[in-house]
């Protein structure tokens, strides 16, 4: 069909139509009552109207649209039919008429002109505004069915919720059509059908419909054109069709909802899985993606995939923080503390001035220090991070190792949340790792080895962590055969540590497998058994201002926990005082403190002198001497300071304690070089520098008999 | 389902636009002049048992208005058939009543061919 033949089609109709029109009028002028009469002058009207339209005549559709008005008037009685209206409706005809006339002569502009003055005359007899009903008659006729402009494209998502009311296919929709409507605009990510509503199947009736849906749909198109597709059903109240804008929760086209989610969790969202199949496998302890694999109630490859996109997703988030560099943490930190510094000064000030000012800029003062203090935490927190990520990373190497070596080895994790400084949580990574590796290598016995213990033949390793006191614990555990006590009290008779009748406590005994070289594994594994580890272990938590401790029971298993200072930046620490020198002990390494008598004392030919602490002695180190300070001979009673070491306990001489706070350890490598014996510098209330101690370091010097200005490089 | 539609309007032109633009689309369409004629067209189709995928309906027609009609259909075993009304802006009226009679949706007059298929293809595909 062309064009010109639709024309045809409608010059014939219109023609018909104003006939029709004619004469109902000329009926109208002697049967004004007739309402047969005026709905069909009305309907010819509108049609005339509507066709008009379609092949593109729109002043005259235009002005058919007025006369429908006015026409309506008349049906509904609003306006009575006089002689007078009947001759303006003829009037009006003829216009038309003429204007149809012309057009099927080729002349669609011809008799136009005068439509203007007649809708003037038009809208007198409906007594409308002119710009009133103009402003109504060309508005464009058909704008909620236009597909809407293009925007600007930006991929958007959008979650959409259907539900429809049971009987929707007697109103003629399908949900399905609508699915198809919106694969047409958008990207449909995920579909899940809620199957809930569905009743057994003998009280099935195929006409109605039981489910509803929630769709993930990614497009570049508006809102208001995915609303469109919902047109039809959204105007019936019992559809109800919900379409949120989740954008927000993407990023690079990942779901970042899925990084916080478990994988169980995710799955059942996907309906790979149903949550009872979760729920068998969660009782079996392992992780969900690796049984539901084992149980083929999924295949590798979709778990891969849903494993890939929870990765993204979390890699996505972690993006999504700030990202600041940890100098610029550590320079704030300094800032705060000098802040708090001064403060003190001020108050010290203070208590020079006279009571009546004090007693009003104190309570002030101590606001601002609290505020201070405050402020110093929450930077303290800007470098913390929770530990999960690092256990969750062990779960995957012990699963491997403990295959490799046949062993069943279930990791229980606990106070993944703990958050840990940053620089620690990377430093603890090592050592971490090679205590794992050992509890696999060493701890666990094989399924046969367990069951012939009366073990269940899965053997298990914890990891925990905690905060306590201010320290952060972690703990690693396995439930395997222990430390054979005896065995290492050989090997240490063996390589001269202990004499033949020794018998330490297993604690001081277990201390000999930090030692460089023991190892009283008879196997070595690809990493631990070498005697090289647990040495390195000790060292990088020692670095860490940590200490590490074995508890062990043989036949039901190893403990090893790691005791963590909060943060590297700020350890609790005692001051002491030696001469005009003023020091810091890091509190984490303080044991006891005790008045130096010289009854106490004892002087071993070649080690010095040592001190009795409780049942044994320990080395007395006078830190005077061992750093190269002068000290002058007081008249107060030297006091001691026990701490433990590495190795062992010692006892620091000091003059006096002077009082315990928390310090930031800045440290003097940058401006000075590296003391053996020395931690760091930290700033005294006074303004004062103090030096901390690092134990660690003094055992060394001490037991190195060197003497630290000597050390120094 | 074969791709049919039934339109019913008493005007000529609509009813040609209409074919015009569904049959150029590959649909195939029926004509009827009004709701009566309408039915007779669908006891055809149901004799040959090829009942249309949708059904587009004048409101305002001689003999059987629109809304008649919808009532009608609904009462057959083709009340699963959607049933689209033709209407016009100013009549927001008849178009609710043809929603409450039954139909589907509804198409505002007049209409670009693009608006038409579009309405369309949310019924037959």
């Amino acid at each position: 069909m062309e064009q010109d033949e639709l024309l045809q089609i409608y010059f014939s109709e219109a023609e018909e139509l104003l006939q029709t029109m004619e004469h109902s009028l000329m009926t109208l002028e002697s049967d004004p009552q007739n309402q047969s009469v005026i709905n069909e002058v009305f309907r010819a009207m509108h049609t005339m109207k509507s066709s008009s339209a379609m092949v593109g005549f729109t002043q005259l559709s235009e002005h058919a649209h007025l006369l429908e008005n006015l026409l309506e008037r008349i049906r509904s009685k609003q306006l009575p039919i006089t002689q007078n209206l009947v001759s303006f409706l003829l009037e009006n005809h003829d216009l038309i008429k003429s204007a149809v006339e012309n057009a099927a002569q080729g002349k669609p502009d011809g008799g136009l002109e005068a439509f203007p003055a007649m809708a003037e005359k038009v809208k007198r007899f409906l007594g409308l505004a002119a710009e009133q009903e103009e402003g109504r008659v060309t508005a464009p006729i058909t704008t909620s069915m236009s597909g809407g402009q293009k925007e600007p494209s930006r991929e958007s998502y959008y979650e959409i919720d259907m539900r429809f009311r049971k009987d929707i296919f007697q109103t003629g929709q399908d949900p399905l059509m609508l699915l198809y409507e919106l694969g047409d605009l958008a990207e449909i990510i995920s579909v899940e059908t809620d199957l809930s509503s569905l009743p057994p199947f003998l009280e099935m009736d195929p006409y109605q419909l039981y489910l509803a849906w929630r769709l993930l749909i990614k497009t570049d198109r508006p809102l208001p054109t995915i609303e469109k597709v919902f047109v039809f059903v959204r105007e019936d109240e019992l559809n109800q069709i919900s379409i949120r804008d989740v954008s927000s929760h993407f990023r690079d086209g990942v779901d970042t909802r899925m990084a916080n989610k478990p994988l169980g969790e995710i799955l059942i969202d996907q309906q790979l899985v149903s949550e009872q199949e979760i729920q068998e496998v969660l009782t079996q302890q392992k992780k969900v993606g690796e049984a539901l694999l084992e149980k083929g109630k999924i295949s590798p490859d979709e778990l891969n995939k849903i494993v890939d996109l929870q990765e993204k997703s979390r890699a996505i988030l972690r993006k999504s923080t700030v990202r600041v560099d940890t100098d610029k943490l550590d320079h704030l930190a300094n800032m705060v503390e000098e802040m708090t510094i001064q403060l003190a000064r001020i108050s010290a000030i203070l208590g020079d001035l006279p009571p009546g000012i004090t007693r009003k800029l104190g309570s002030e003062l101590d606001i601002l220090n609290r505020i201070g203090r405050e402020v110093q935490e929450q930077v303290m927190r800007l470098r913390m991070f929770p530990i999960e990520g690092t256990f969750q990373r062990f779960q995957r190497m012990a699963r491997d190792l403990a295959r490799e070596q046949h062993k069943q080895i279930r990791i229980v994790l606990g106070g993944g949340e703990t958050e840990l400084d940053k620089d620690v949580i990377e430093q603890i990574n090592d050592p971490l790792k090679h205590i794992i590796r050992n509890c696999i290598d060493h701890g666990i016995e094989t399924p046969d080895e367990r069951k012939q213990s009366g073990k269940s033949p899965e053997g298990s390793i914890g990891l925990n962590a905690y905060q306590q006191e201010g320290k952060i614990y972690i703990e690693i555990s396995d439930d395997g055969h222990g430390i054979d006590a005896e065995a290492v009290r050989q090997k240490a008779i063996e390589r001269g540590l202990l004499k033949e009748n020794d018998q330490p406590l297993p604690e001081d005994l277990y201390r000999f497998l930090f030692i460089p070289g023991f190892s009283t594994a008879k196997e070595v594994s690809s990493m631990s058994g070498r005697g090289v580890g647990m040495d390195v272990v000790q060292n990088n938590i020692q670095q860490l201002g940590g200490t590490i401790g074995i508890f062990s029971e043989k036949g039901r298993g190893t403990s090893f926990v790691i005791k963590l200072p909060l943060t590297l930046a700020v350890i609790d620490g005692m001051y002491v005082s030696v001469g005009a020198d003023i020091f810091v002990i890091p509190l984490l390494t303080v044991l006891s403190t005790a008045k130096l008598k010289k009854g106490s004392l004892k002087t071993i030919e070649g080690k010095g002198e040592v001190i009795r602490l409780g049942d044994s002695y320990v080395p007395l180190v006078y830190l005077d001497r061992i750093l190269g300070i002068e000290r002058r001979q007081t008249e107060t009673e030297p006091l001691v300071v026990f701490v433990s070491s590495e190795k062992r306990i010692l006892g620091l001489v000091v003059d006096k304690i002077l009082d315990h706070q928390q310090v930031v350890i800045k440290n003097l490598e940058k401006n000075f070089c590296r003391i053996s014996g020395i931690a760091g510098g930290a700033i005294m209330p006074d303004g004062s520098i103090a030096l901390v101690l690092d134990v660690y370091g003094l055992e060394h010097l001490f037991f190195g008999r060197t003497r630290g200005h000597e050390l120094v490089h | 389902m074969e791709k049919h539609v039934l339109v019913v309007d008493d005007s000529p032109t609509l009813r040609a636009s209409i074919s015009f633009c569904l049959t150029n689309a590959g649909y195939r369409v029926s004509e009827a002049m009004h709701g009566k004629d309408g039915l007779v067209r669908l006891q055809e189709m149901e004799s040959q048992n090829k009942p249309p995928a949708l059904i587009i309906s004048d409101v305002n027609m001689p003999e059987m208005d629109g809304i008649t009609f919808i009532k009608e259909v609904k009462k057959t075993n083709w009340k699963f058939i959607p049933i689209l009304v033709l209407t016009t802006e100013s009549q927001e009226a008849q178009k609710l009543r043809g929603k409450s009679a039954g139909a589907a949706g509804w198409l505002l007059k007049p209409f670009r061919p693009e608006q038409l298929l579009w309405v369309v293809r949310k019924f037959v595909r």
